[in-house]
């Protein structure tokens, strides 16, 4: 299924929860910010919230900046 | 307590504030926070890089008090919504709220800034935003309820100093909030004569994370800061005469004066 993330056109073989989706990735919940078709997702329901076809995710952290 | 810089019920010692970015590697930009001991440092918000997974903020101090900036923002709906997006990553609810859509000059739109700085105080942000020196607008910042204000001395990354004092001068005599000054301080000198004319303490990014020795540099800053704060503190005589005063007594000379 087709999905956007951070702006580029992803497919992901099925859905699953943005938990899941992060360690696919290798990247950790504690640090990364989570925005989900618009709508903040906090790190607590990173497990139990599923990614869906056409959604537009926004994963984000802190970095180095003035 | 006394001498602190208060700011939201944080009170600091050191009136020097770091920018994050533009720093070789983050094993420098860590060791000058560290050695500086800088207590204020800022940090943007941006898409993760998902071949790098480093999380900055694990390499800076534990009790350091982390401002995000909204940089990237162009007006005040995109500045809001980093801002959130800048919470949610647990650090705090402080924000340099930060509005430029001018790539030339990178000042902030100030009619920008105080719109969205209405909105994120009534959020319930700490709101410190970066504008164009202007009494008018520092005036409806602060009515807005900002917590600080940051005007700029000169375009970022210029290190061109104080290029906007009389209006920053201004500022610190007119508003009753912590001013910041931020932007284009290019050598500890400009930071000394920043905090001389009353300012709160300086940002400074560029001129530190550029140089040969940041860390060196960082600690140069902070004495700059120091001194003018002190001098500040002692009351610098008045600089409006423009011919000399003597300052050996007019009698007793060996020697007939003129």
């Amino acid at each position: 299924m087709e999905l956007n993330v951070n702006g580029e056109l992803v497919m992901l073989p099925k859905e699953m929860s943005i938990k899941e989706f992060l360690v696919q990735k290798n990247v950790y919940s504690e640090y990364v910010v989570v925005e989900l078709n618009g709508e903040i997702i906090s790190k607590q329901k990173h497990a139990s919230t599923l990614l869906r076809k056409n959604d537009t995710i926004e994963i984000l952290k802190l970095v180095c900046g003035g | 307590m006394n001498g602190d810089l208060s700011i939201a019920g944080f009170n600091f010692k050191n009136r020097l504030f770091l920018g994050t970015g533009k720093f070789s590697s983050n094993s420098i930009m860590k060791k000058t926070v560290e050695e500086s001991l800088c207590e204020v440092v800022t940090v943007a918000v941006r898409r993760i890089d998902f071949s790098n997974n480093e999380n900055i903020v694990s390499d800076l101090p534990e009790k350091i008090k982390l401002l995000p900036n909204t940089s990237g923002a162009r007006n005040a709906e995109e500045a809001i919504r980093i801002a959130k997006l800048a919470r949610a990553a647990g650090y705090g609810d402080w924000i340099k709220l930060e509005v430029i859509n001018d790539s030339k000059y990178l000042f902030p739109d100030n009619y920008q800034t105080i719109k969205a700085a209405e909105v994120l105080v009534k959020l319930g942000f700490v709101v410190l935003p970066y504008i164009n020196p202007d009494l008018t607008v520092s005036r409806a910042i602060m009515n807005a309820g900002a917590s600080a204000i940051m005007p700029l001395g000169a375009p970022i990354g210029s290190n061109r100093g104080l290029k906007m004092k009389e209006l920053i001068k201004i500022i610190i005599n007119e508003i009753k909030l912590p001013i910041i000054v931020d932007a284009g301080i290019g050598c500890p000198s400009d930071a000394c004569e920043a905090m001389e004319i009353g300012a709160a303490a300086c940002l400074v990014d560029t001129a530190i994370a550029t140089s040969n020795d940041p860390v060196k540099m960082a600690k140069a800053f902070v004495n700059a800061v120091n001194a003018g704060r002190e001098a500040y503190l002692a009351g610098i005589p008045s600089q409006e005469i423009n011919f000399a005063r003597p300052s050996s007594p007019l009698t007793g000379f060996l020697y007939a004066q003129n």
